[in-house]
């Protein structure tokens, strides 16, 4: 796959602000009980393509998933998991 | 008569078979009038291989009346789930995305039923991507034969009520969160979830790869455990399959003394109509021997734990069809989105989900090892109406019917559980509730011990008949 500097950049970029664009949802949801699009598309796009999720429907429909991602997220993240814990995805040869 | 000949067991018909008082061809014959008749009532058939199973039915007939006899399955006609590829056949997903997909090689326990002479008849409905429900824009949507107002539970929809109808003697699913049990549950068979690792999935579509097994579907646990025979063991192609064999004894033994351990707050979520019912099956259970113990599930976010990594791994394998924007086809608007919003996660997310269940695995392995098996109902009440749902389809209203309910639902506990941690389950008829429609128990034993639960089972057939009604197809 050819990639411009440009693009290389972006990707690069995306993938350096994406936890705080994540971070972004998660507080805006907390403060309002929803995503919003710009928040959305912001996430979208620095996952990739837009896809079918540009038009405002089906974005409608991965704002409200978003927030029930959230929702397990944060029971998720507040879960104590003592340190010797490893998840189960063992490499073994 | 062909009625009475379509509802034996595998057992009953392969002894016939081999003493050559019954043709494969004959038994085939039966079977595929019968799908033809009943399918415009309960829809659960996606295609009818006739030609392919008359043609593997005479191959069966020749061999046996040579003398050779591949076991109890050859010449036993049988459906799977539209998501087990059949080499030159069909095979959809049950997704109008898929729906001229044709793959040029079975999968890995196809290969092995057919090896084992068993006669491959249909291609059975299914959710549209073995999603929680039974919801699909491929084809119309299946009824369950008790009552034809009722959903038949998901995603294992055909398997489930075309085995109970007797439209194919014996059925494999797949389950995830609950697709062989739910289905199994709804309507009255017996149906397994085995230990993961312990089929492969070779040739099986992909859900989410940390969590689907596929198991058998079939009238009496006893020809369960038979099928499971013959599909279970190592294959290389599928790297995460066990490395031994699964050898199947039919005779249950003693049980007199062996611990069951009753998840009881999975009962108390019944109605007290349906908690007669079950409390009849436990005294059954104590009847012949089993002393029972009251258990406690630990409180931990099973169901957040289970989304999150069902959905991580479900759109991740999926992005293709994001990419290309096939997804568009999906009828699931909600799963849809759940799929991409999942991949936008943080992966440490991912890894923390995993972590929690490596401790709810080994919480799990502590408990079951206590006991012959861990008892709860597969669900708490009968299956659901249906109901019409957005856009069109008519759907499974969330409270009772389709694999959703029973995935999401409190009284699922003991089923998402055992899916998290990979543990074998079965579930079997326990009665009737207030409506007619069957109720099924979860047992569920220790890896790679499904014997256990067949123990368990089996005894519990050996003095009930419920696995031995037939639906009434009343509307």
């Amino acid at each position: 796959m050819s990639q411009t500097r440009r693009e290389f950049a972006a990707m690069l970029g995306a993938a350096v602000a994406f936890p705080k664009i994540w971070e972004r949802a998660v507080e805006e949801f907390e403060q309002t009980g929803e995503v919003s699009a710009d928040i959305a598309l912001t996430l979208l796009d620095a996952q990739g393509e837009r896809g079918i999720f540009a038009d405002p429907k089906h974005l409608d429909e991965l704002r409200a998933a978003l927030g029930r991602k959230i929702r397990d997220h944060k029971i998720i993240r507040a879960f104590p998991v003592p340190e010797d814990v490893q998840p189960l995805i063992y490499f073994k040869r | 008569m062909s009625e009475d000949l379509c509802y034996q067991t595998i057992g009953e018909l392969s002894k016939q078979i081999a003493a050559k008082k019954l043709s494969p061809v004959e038994l085939t014959q039966a079977y595929l009038e019968r799908a033809e008749s009943i399918n415009p009532k309960l829809e659960t058939v996606i295609t009818l291989t006739r030609e392919h199973a008359l043609a593997r039915a005479v191959e069966a007939e020749k061999e046996i009346k040579a003398g050779k006899n591949r076991g109890p399955l050859h010449g036993i006609p049988y459906g799977v789930k539209d998501l087990f590829d059949t080499k030159g056949i069909k095979t959809t997903w049950g997704s109008i995305i898929f729906k001229d997909r044709v793959p040029e090689r079975d999968a890995t326990c196809v290969a092995k039923l057919n090896n084992a002479g068993a006669i491959l008849m249909a291609k059975l409905t299914m959710s549209e991507f073995a999603g929680g429900s039974t919801r699909s824009n491929l084809v119309p949507f299946p009824h369950n034969p008790w009552k034809l107002d009722r959903t038949t539970s998901g995603s294992s929809s055909g398997s489930g009520a075309s085995t109970a109808a007797a439209m194919v003697c014996f059925s494999l699913g797949t389950e995830t969160g609950g697709s062989i049990l739910g289905p199994s549950g709804s309507n009255g068979i017996a149906g397994m979830r085995p230990t993961y690792g312990r089929v492969s999935r070779f040739g099986c579509m992909t859900l989410a790869w940390s969590l689907d097994k596929i198991g058998p579907l079939a009238r009496s646990a006893t020809d369960v455990g038979m099928i499971l025979e013959a599909i279970a063991g190592p294959d290389p192609k599928d790297p995460t399959s066990g490395s031994t064999a699964f050898k199947f004894r039919p005779d249950p033994g003693r049980v007199s003394g062996r611990k069951l351990g009753i998840v009881r707050h999975e009962f108390d979520l019944a109605s007290a109509a349906n908690r007669v019912v079950f409390e009849k099956g436990l005294d059954v259970l104590k009847q012949a021997g089993f002393v029972l113990e009251n258990v406690t599930l630990p409180d931990r976010p099973y169901a957040e734990v289970y989304n999150l990594i069902s959905n991580t791994e479900g759109g991740t394998f999926f992005k293709s069809v994001f990419n290309d924007k096939r997804i568009e086809g999906m009828y699931d608007a909600a799963r849809r989105a759940d799929w991409l919003a999942a991949s936008m996660l943080p992966a440490s997310d991912y890894l923390t989900a995993q972590r929690i269940r490596a401790m709810i695995t080994a919480e799990s392995d502590e408990l079951v090892a206590k006991y012959s098996a861990l008892i709860a109902p597969t669900s708490s009440s009968g299956a659901g109406l249906i109901q019409p749902a957005a856009g069109g389809q008519r759907g499974a209203r969330g409270g009772g019917g389709g694999g959703a309910a029973a995935e999401r639902g409190p009284a699922a506990a003991l089923t998402r559980i055992g899916n998290l941690a990979g543990l074998p389950g079965i579930s079997v008829p326990c009665g009737f509730d207030n409506e007619g429609l069957p109720l099924g128990i979860h047992i569920m034993s220790r890896a790679w011990d499904e014997q256990s639960a067949f123990d368990v089972a089996m005894a519990f057939q050996k003095e009930t008949d419920f696995h031995r009604k037939r639906p009434t197809f009343r509307a």
